[in-house]
This record gives C-alpha cells, structure tokens and sequence, in this order.
C-alpha cells in the first residue's frame, strides 16, 4: 500500500513540482490550497504525513499544524513544515505548535525526497514510543516560545539541520574548488600572454626596423613611413599586454590592509611627474594628514593613474592646477583627485571606467585606456565606490571611496 | 675578448636573429654558440650527444638563457648548470619574454646571474644587448680558470 502524502501549499506550481516529486517516488498525494482546506482533508483522509507550507491565505501552516496537533485523533500524524532558509524564528515557532521537522526553502529534488524517506523510516521506528513529554519554555529574539516536542522529534530536527547544513557546506566546497581552477586558469593564460604574445611583437619590430637600417636606399619617403607605423603599432600593442596583464594581475592575490599615508603618496607622485617635464607649470594643492586603511601597493596604483591622468589632461594649460584631498559623504571617506584640464562630456561619464574605453584620440592625448579600468577595480576589490564629474573644458574630479 | 664565447641559448629562430643583430650592432664579434632547446644547451656545456668529446676547457664567459624553451625549459637547465661542479660558477643572464615576478623569483633562486627581459623596441633591444655584451665579456670579471 502506498504511503499517502497531503501536501498543503498556496503556490500551485511548487504543489505541483512536490506532488509529481513524490508519486514519482512511489508515495500517493493529496493537494490542499490553504490551511483550512488543509484541516479538513487530515480529518476525512488520515493522511501518513502533512507537509505544509508556512505563509497561506486563510490558515497558514503554523495555525494549521497546532489544530492537527490538538486533536487526539490526528497528533499522531507527522507534520513538516516547509519553511524559509534563516528563519529560526519560524522553527522554534514551528516546535510550538508541534511541527516534527521541516524542509527549508529553497530544497533540491533529492533533499526533500530523502528527507520524507527518513521521516517515515523514523516513523515505524519510534510507533511505538511516544506519549507526553515534558515541556520546554525558552525565549528567542524577546519571545517566549513553549515546545512540547519529544526526544524523538527533537533528535530528528538535529539530523536534519545537519543534513541541510552539510549539502550547504558541500555546495560551498565545489564552489571554492570551481574558483580555485579558475584562478589557475587565469594564472596559466597570463603567464602564457606574458610570453607567447611578445615574442612576435619583437619580430614585427625587430626586423621593420632591419629593413629602415638595411634597405634604406630601396625605399621610398612612403615605404620608410610605412614601416614606421609597423613599429609604432607593434610597440602600442606591446603596452597594451603590459597594461591587461597588469589589470589582470590587480584581481588576484590578497588584499593586505593597513595604514597608508595618502598625503606622502600622492606629493612623491607629483614630484616625479614635475620631474619628467621640469618646464610646465602646475600648482600642487595636496591635503595634509590624508590617511586611509588600504593595501599600500594597490593605493599606490590608483593615485598613481588619477595624478598622472591630471598631469597629462592638463598639459595643454599653461598653468594648470592639480589637487588632492578628502570630504566627507554621508560619513564614508571620498578622496578625490581634481584638475582643471581638458575635463570630459558626463554623457559619456559611464565608459571612462571601462577597460580600453577612451574619450580622447591617441594623438589628442596619448594612452591606452587601462588606467581607470584599473583604478576601478582596485576600488571595488576594497569594497569602495569610484566616479567621476567633470566638463568639457572645465577639468575633472575623480572621487573614490574604500 | 675575441677568444670568448657567448652562448645563446633560444629555440625562436627571429629571436636568434634579432640578437646576433643586435650583437653586431654593438660590435660584438665574439663567437656565439646558438642552441635552440635546454637539452642542446646541456649537450654543449657537458660535451654529450651532438657535442661529444668538445673541448671542455672551452667554456662560455656568458650564458644568455631564454625561460620558455622546448623540452627542459630555461630554469631546469639553470639547476642543472648550478649542480654541476664544472659550470656551477659560469655567469648566466636570463633574457626573456615576461617580466612575470614568479619567473624573475624563480630566476635568481636557481641561481641567476642577472635576468634581463628582451624589450620590444629594437632599438631598446639593441641597446639592452650592447650593455649586456659590455658588461659580461669586458667589463666583468668571470671566474678564474675558465676560457
């Protein structure tokens, strides 16, 4: 004889999924919509086990649990609850009222198969013991709850939030492993762009330059500007595996925070910029004291991009400001680095932080747009935000929180 | 310096060509051994297979090792050249693709002597070998009691 299953639950289409679930496995089922409709089929049909939803219109799971348990004549049926993942509120509540165990949601096919095949299997084992208990009363989250629940009940709850809590632990492990293998990957396909991608590169321009020094008299103004841009284009390529590979590296290893001394940071990076073209006239305005909790080497990086972004959007005043400094939003720390050079259309604001995104020609201001894809990431990798405002004509402010 | 040996070690063949340019350029007329994998490297080094019965008191004053290389790659063959009482001192300059910091690590680990990464420009290519050829074969000491 197959053993008969009522299942209440408001959501046709998870009844459904449960209802085929499980005559699929043998078993016979009974659908009910709502609580009440629920109370009535356990008195007429004596069901071998009631799994009810929590949330119905009408009576939900928990009302219709405690009317099951209340009467002599059904206490004795098993009843699980279908309830919320993290809800232990629900749980405890669900213990009040009598509930034996409970499915948490969102369940796989196999969980809620094996977890019905245990309850039975318990079932025939412990028809025999039973008979009131004595009652426990414990407050949760400020609220007094009494369960009456026998040892029985009690230690087939344990199984089953161990069972669950395992599945997630597993889940958990193959995910890990899965990023593991990703990341190896990622470092395998570096390491193999860092080598493979640049040997021909060099060829290309090794061997143009070979024909400007060898064959010079055979060609011609063209040919010889030709082979110029051979190079120049093979050299633009070689910086532009430089500059992915480093955005690459950026999302791995750790991130090691500690205190870094932004002002200093940002004032080295400015002298050395000065130093690269001593004539050009820029006043530095850079904060005092500006300190933020960071990996130094990554910070670094991000200032390093944002002063020399400043310092070359700016090489067309000749007198540029650039400035570095902290306020303060909504309590959060947002450093910002400002210039008033060539500045930026905000219509196009989103694509400056994606990778070889650019918003300037090569021979307007010359880059491989990698320095803001990188920024961002960095940011992002410190659980920090970063954005832009800008006009054209009127500079740009690059803010970014950690 | 014309009595010494430069071995490059390299399987790219544009490579070899590239470096035995960028060598003349400077001149540098020394002669240069090429071999084109980590095993031929070894075979020349420690006079077997196709280098049997070589003179072994003919030794490179500078070993130019590229990393990635067919069969026994570049840092092997650098373990190998430590191990070995024969070759254990002989300067080795790796010169190479990546700039990868595990390689440069891994490098001076087994036993690098300088590690070099081949620029794309040629002309930053040239000038790097010139100083390479400079410094190694004129101005370096090497060892006593080698060729």
């Amino acid at each position: 004889m197959g053993r008969r299953i009522l299942v209440v639950e408001d959501s046709p289409t998870q009844a459904e999924r449960v209802r085929l679930l499980l005559e699929g496995e043998g078993y016979r089922v009974e659908v009910a919509r709502n609580g009440r409709e629920g109370l009535e089929k356990v008195r007429s049909t004596h069901p071998g086990l009631v799994i009810s939803d929590v949330v119905m219109p009408e009576m939900d799971g928990f009302a219709l649990c405690r009317a099951v348990k209340s009467t002599e004549a059904t206490r004795r049926i098993p009843f699980v609850l279908l309830t919320e993942r993290n809800a232990p509120a629900d749980v405890i509540q669900g213990f009040e009222v009598g509930a034996d165990n409970f499915i948490t949601k969102p369940f796989t096919d196999a969980a809620l198969v094996d977890r019905v095949r245990r309850i039975f299997e318990h079932l025939e084992l412990h028809q025999t013991s039973g008979g009131p208990e004595s009652e426990v009363a414990l407050h949760v989250g400020g609220r007094r709850f009494v369960v009456s629940a026998g040892k029985a009940q009690i230690v087939e709850l344990l199984l089953s939030t161990l069972e669950d809590l395992a599945q997630v632990n597993a889940a958990l492990q193959q995910r890990e492993r899965e990023l593991e293998v990703k990341n190896e990957e990622l470092e395998a396909f570096s390491y193999s762009v860092s080598h493979d991608l640049r040997a021909p590169l060099r060829s290309i321009d090794g061997f143009s330059q070979a024909l400007l020094e060898d064959y010079a008299e055979k060609l011609d103004a063209q040919g010889k500007d030709y082979l110029h841009r051979v190079r120049a284009a093979s050299q633009r390529m070689a910086q532009l595996i430089d500059d992915l590979l480093q955005l690459s590296r950026l999302s791995r290893g750790e991130i090691h925070r500690e205190e870094v001394d932004l002002s200093g940071m940002a004032r080295a990076i400015v002298a050395e910029l000065q130093k690269t073209q001593p004539d050009r006239r820029v006043e530095y305005r850079i904060a005092q004291g500006v300190v933020a909790q960071g990996d130094a080497r990554l910070l670094r990086v991000v200032l390093d991009n944002l002063l020399s972004n400043a310092w070359k959007f700016t090489s067309k005043n000749p007198q540029a400001t650039i400035e570095f400094g902290v306020t303060q939003n909504d309590g959060m720390s947002a450093y910002f680095v400002r210039d008033d050079g060539a500045g930026f259309d905000m219509a196009y604001g989103a694509k400056l932080f994606g990778p070889f995104q650019r918003l300037h020609g090569p021979t307007e201001f010359p880059g491989t747009g990698i320095g803001l894809a990188t920024v961002q990431r960095i940011v992002h990798r410190h659980g920090g935000r970063v954005w832009a405002a800008g006009a054209v004509g009127q500079g740009a402010t690059f803010s970014f929180t950690l | 310096m014309d009595n010494r040996i430069i071995l490059l070690v390299e399987d790219n063949p544009d490579d070899v060509e590239l470096t035995l340019r960028a060598l003349k350029k400077n001149n540098v007329t020394n002669e240069v051994v090429v071999a084109h994998d980590g095993v031929e490297a070894l075979d020349y080094l420690f006079g077997s297979g196709a280098y049997a019965g070589r003179d072994l008191s003919v030794m490179p004053t500078v070993i130019l090792l590229d990393l990635k290389l067919p069969k026994m790659d570049g840092l092997e063959v650098l373990r190998r050249l430590r191990a070995d009482n024969r070759t254990k001192l002989l300067p080795v300059v790796i010169l190479t693709s990546s700039k990868e910091e595990r390689d440069i690590v891994n490098g001076y680990n087994c036993g690098a002597n300088s590690y070099v990464r081949k620029p794309i420009d040629f002309a930053q290519f040239t000038e790097a070998v010139g100083q390479l050829g400079l410094y190694w074969l004129l101005l370096n000491e090497g060892p006593p009691g080698r060729g």
